[in-house]
């Protein structure tokens, strides 16, 4: 389906209309959502300097394979939200991804103070490392609320009792997941309080294995969702955000991810109008063509859910 | 004078070049393309305590590579200008030079792991097996098959999420193997899924997987192998790769003494 795409201010690029209001037929819709943590804007600036054919503001337009494309550069939480809720859009997501409570966009406020302040698209409950999203991830002042912890209700004698129990994904990897029940296969949670701040403290099961601090995190803010394709370029993406986004074709990482040319080869590959397995193919190879330290190895893969494969072949 | 003086500069360089390649061979550019992308590796190199030349004595002779044809891209590659500097560590001296050798002169790479795959440990031989996505050959199928076989454990960097299994040398064989079957569309789209072995992934579902891939291996190989380029068959025949020389280099692939039951790690 083709979208129309006003630009309601001068275009200054030769070869397109210099007037206002000026109507152009997109046959592709990409959002780069830039977050904290990123890494990739530099290479997509350079890319788009040399490859867009006119600007307006934040959007970019690219002539690709069936024709031109326009791409948006999105830099906070209610554009990644309109990014999510665009018909057919192909999104591109870089930043951390706060071990599944999702995005955050607050770097240049100081950081997240509360759970609120993240882009809640996450599981119901989610397992942080505080320490990390405090010290490594430039939130130095992020606070729970008593309220925000998980707890078992039917055991009002221990405070802070989770569950956890492993998921297995479809592509046969295992997520960590959490509940405020037991049942089949889960294991019992205690509170260990370390330190004198209330969130220096960690979730363990009865072995003493650190484990994480169960919070209440949920998907308060994830929209209504019509996109197409969504990369998350985060570490262990697939494991926090699987359940989350099941409508169309998602890219994400199981493993650690270091690059800043996946998301410049995901522009590419859509702007070429390369088929899903293509994508994942090119992001692999980005990665692999920057990973300085550790030996090479594919990182990235991706699902269509069924629900999507269902609505393409209609 | 200065006319005549550029002239004269730019008929040497091109006989200089000529000498390697013959001025309309078709390789010398696409080996000077090749060669640039290594520029930012091998100034790594120059950058951890070695210089150019050094650099290309290490590669011409410690890898006993002296193709003149090789030496040229690497030398192009070395006087690139500095284009960035990688973080951390820097990549390793054997990912750059095995990388290029397969990019340039495949057969010698060949003929160069059949002497030394098995004196390497864990870390280097994934190394030089995410080399076997550069080259379009039938050999580095099977060498990527044959290394399915090497579970043993390679180090590497996991600081989340929890919990995560070790990461084996098979599993990054399988992986490639499976990223190049991908990319020549022998592998099902409906595995695609399956492509990638990571720490989350737990071993039995590694050995499911590695079932799978087996499965599609032995009935599809011969059919896949021989839609394929072979070293062996190259034109103008290889003088350094002899049969005898692919046989040597599975053998100690397979030769590496295997690890099982690799723990759950917290």
């Amino acid at each position: 389906m083709k979208l129309f795409l006003t630009l309601c201010t001068t275009l200054f690029c030769a070869g397109l209309p210099a007037q206002p209001d000026a109507h152009l037929t997109v046959t592709q819709t990409i959002f780069v959502v830039l977050a904290d943590g990123e890494n990739s804007s530099a290479d997509v600036y350079a890319y788009l300097a040399q490859a867009a054919i006119g600007r307006c503001a934040d959007t970019y337009i690219v002539t690709g394979a069936t024709g031109l494309c326009a791409v948006h550069l999105v830099t906070d939480q209610a554009g990644f939200q309109r990014a999510l809720a665009t018909d057919n859009a192909n999104i591109v997501y870089d930043g951390h991804a706060n071990f599944g409570l999702g995005p955050s966009f607050m770097q240049a406020h100081g950081g997240c103070r509360q759970l609120s302040d993240f882009m809640n698209i996450g599981e119901p409950l989610v397992g942080i490392d505080w320490a990390y999203l405090c010290y490594d991830q430039g939130n130095p002042d992020f606070e729970i609320a008593r309220a925000d912890y998980a707890d078992d209700p039917s055991t009002p004698e221990e405070y802070a009792d989770a569950w956890m129990y492993y998921e297995e994904l479809p592509d046969g990897a295992v997520a960590l997941r959490y509940a405020t029940a037991g049942g089949d296969k889960r294991m019992r949670l205690h509170f260990r309080r370390r330190g004198f701040r209330p969130t220096r403290s960690m979730h363990v099961t009865e072995e003493p294995r650190l484990i994480r601090l169960v919070v209440r995190g949920g998907a308060d803010d994830l929209p209504v969702q019509r996109w197409r394709r969504l990369f998350i370029k985060s570490c262990y993406s697939g494991q926090y955000f699987f359940n989350v986004f099941r409508h169309g074709t998602f890219f994400y990482s199981n493993n650690e991810v270091i690059s800043p040319y996946p998301v410049t080869a995901f522009i590419k590959g859509i702007v070429d109008g390369l088929t899903d397995r293509a994508l994942c193919l090119a992001l692999n190879d980005a990665e692999n063509a920057y990973r300085p330290i550790e030996f090479p190895m594919p990182r990235y893969a991706y699902y269509t859910s069924f629900a999507a494969q269902e609505v393409n072949n209609h | 004078m200065t006319v005549k003086l550029a002239i004269v500069a730019a008929l040497v360089h091109t006989l200089a070049a000529g000498a390697f390649f013959g001025i309309f061979d078709p390789r010398a550019a696409q080996i000077a393309a090749e060669a640039r992308v290594w520029t930012m590796r091998f100034n790594t190199m120059g950058a951890v305590g070695t210089d150019d030349c050094a650099v290309v004595a290490f590669v011409r002779d410690d890898l006993n590579i002296n193709d003149p044809v090789f030496t040229y891209a690497l030398g192009c590659a070395l006087h690139e200008p500095y284009t960035e500097k990688p973080p951390r560590n820097g990549i390793s001296n054997i990912f750059a030079s095995v990388v290029f050798v397969a990019r340039v002169a495949p057969d010698k790479w060949l003929a160069w792991l059949a002497n030394y795959y098995d004196k390497l440990d864990p870390r280097a031989r994934a190394t030089v097996l995410g080399t076997m996505r550069y080259t379009p050959y039938a050999e580095s199928y099977l060498v990527l098959q044959a290394a399915l076989q090497d579970q043993n454990e390679v180090p590497m960097e996991v600081t989340n999420p929890i919990p995560y299994w070790p990461i084996r040398v098979g599993d990054i064989a399988y992986s490639w193997l499976c990223h190049k079957l991908a990319e020549h569309g022998d592998w099902p789209p409906a595995y695609d899924r399956w492509n990638v072995i990571s720490p989350t992934h737990p071993i039995a579902n590694r050995d499911e997987m590695f079932a799978r891939l087996n499965a599609f291996w032995c009935t599809n190989s011969p059919v896949i192998l021989s839609n394929l380029p072979h070293l062996l068959q190259a034109t103008p025949p290889s003088t350094v790769l002899a049969p005898a020389t692919l046989d040597a280099l599975l053998e100690r692939i397979r030769r590496i003494p295997l690890v099982t039951n690799a723990p759950l790690v917290f």
